[in-house]
Order: C-alpha cells, then structure tokens, then sequence
C-alpha cells in the first residue's frame, strides 16, 4: 500500500511519497499532485525517499504533473530518489528533464 | 494457460487486477534471487515482468479485473556456464497484433505513452509473442545470462549491481 502525505513549507508544498509506486498506487500519487497544483504552490517537492519502485505508470503521473506545472511557470523537484528508482529515470531518459534534489531539505534551499 | 513450469522454474496464474502487481514482483525477486540474480538485474528484469502485466491489464483485459493471467520463469543451462532466462505471460485476452511489442520509435523523453514497451526492451534481449498460441496471447521474453554463479553463491549476489540497463550477466 502506498502511503502519501502532503504538508506546506512556506511557499512550497511537500509531498512525500513512502512504498512501490505501480499501476495499483499511482493514481493516489497522482491525486496528490493534482491538489497540490491546484492549491498554487510555487513549487512543489515530491518526496521519494520512501519509494523503492517505481514502474511506467509512476512515471507518467510525475511528467503530467511536470507539465502542468510548469505550463503556470512553477516548479515540481524530486527528491531523494534511491538508486533503483533513479536508474528507471536513467532507462527513460529523464533524468535531466526533472529538477532533482538529494533530500526535500535541499530542495526546499533551493527555492 | 496451464503450462506447467519448467525444472527450478515457477508458475504464477492471477487475475487481471492491478492489485496482484505487488504479488507477482514479489514472487519474481524471490525467484530471481534465488536463481543468484544480482540485485540490480533483478530490479530491472522485474521491472519489466511487471511492465508486460501491466500491458495486458490495460490494453489486453482493458481493465477488466477478472481476466487470467500466467506467468512462467525458468532458466535454461545453455553451452559452459551460460544461462537464458525465459519469460512467458499467457493471456485470454483479445489477440494482439503481433507488432504490439515492437520496441517504440524513439520520441521526446516526455511524450505520453510507449514507456513500459521501452523499459521492456531495454531491460530483454528478446521480446516477441508466440505465433503458435491460437487463442489469447503468450508473450515470450528472454534474457542471456553468462556467467551462471554458482547455487547460494553469496559473493556473486552482491556483485555487478552497477551495470547499465540491458546488462545481460547476472
């Protein structure tokens, strides 16, 4: 079962992401993100510390969430991203096209 | 559908419910490791077991939750200490047309669509449907693995970790 919860960092939204994000789980992510771009955040952290798969469907649902983004010229930054999980953003190809971050600590520094 | 698994191999048959995901890749880690996959083939190769699941759920059952599925692994002892994996999905879905698992065109990192087939055919040697299968579909993946370490072979296990995708040792 994926677990995702969502706080507010100042002008940031974090959302932090924890277990195997499939076809099954992502729609509860994408749920998440969806709200958080609602909500207007400046930029908004996804947390993936917690994540130790992530398939196609995972993907997908951060691309979106990418372009709707920045389509209102803010910002989605990934952090935390563990080996296994990074590698399928290697396989993909898009490891370069997402801002990522090492922890949400650095993330949030950033902005 | 009721094949019966190769010698050391495994058959799983689950219902066409994006639930079962988690079951079926936790079976094949615990096969693969077993089989002394080190863990970052057997990341990538579950990862595409998963992503060809994931296909037939969507585009073959069409989300349809009650559709039978059958996954077969075995690996085959191949000249010296060479190995091949063989992967079999056998479906009752819809025929598929046979180019459906072609490897994609290549596109913009962030177009919608084709990734689980990219993943696939990153990660596999060989990726193709059975044309012998009459009714529903079998999808046959397989990968060359040289190099066989031998049984519980711990040093093995933790080795090779950083190879590229499509690596083929394990």
């Amino acid at each position: 079962m994926l677990k995702v919860d969502r706080r507010e960092v100042d002008a940031a939204t974090v959302i932090a992401v924890e277990g195997e994000v499939d076809l099954y789980s992502s729609p509860q992510m994408r749920e998440a993100l969806l709200a958080a771009i609602k909500a207007g955040s400046a930029r908004v952290v996804v947390d993936l510390t917690g994540v130790s798969y992530m398939d196609s469907s995972g993907i997908a649902t951060l691309v979106e969430a990418l372009g709707g983004l920045r389509e209102k010229g803010r910002a989605l930054v990934l952090a935390g991203l563990r080996p296994r999980v990074r590698e399928v953003f290697e396989i993909a190809k898009l490891q370069t096209v997402f801002t990522l971050a090492e922890s949400v600590d650095a993330a949030l520094a950033d902005g | 559908m009721n094949a019966a698994p190769p010698p050391d191999g495994i058959c799983l048959v689950f219902r066409s419910s994006p639930r079962m995901l988690c079951v079926v890749r936790a079976a094949v880690r615990q096969f693969l490791a077993q089989a002394s996959f080190d863990e970052g083939l057997t990341e990538r190769v579950t990862l595409a077991i998963d992503e060809s699941c994931t296909n037939v759920i969507r585009h073959g059952y069409q989300g349809c939750e009650d559709g039978l599925m059958e996954l077969t692994l075995g690996i085959a002892e191949r000249s010296g200490r060479s190995r091949q994996l063989e992967i079999r999905l056998a479906d009752e879905a819809c025929k598929a047309p046979s180019e459906a698992m072609k490897a994609p065109a290549p596109s913009a990192p962030t177009t919608p669509g084709g990734l689980g087939l990219h993943f696939i055919h990153e990660v596999m040697d060989e990726v193709c449907f059975d044309e012998n299968v009459e009714r529903g579909n079998v999808l046959i993946l397989r990968l060359g693995c040289p190099e066989a370490a031998e049984p519980n072979d711990g040093a093995r296990a933790s080795s090779g970790s950083d190879q590229g995708p499509g690596g083929s040792s394990c």
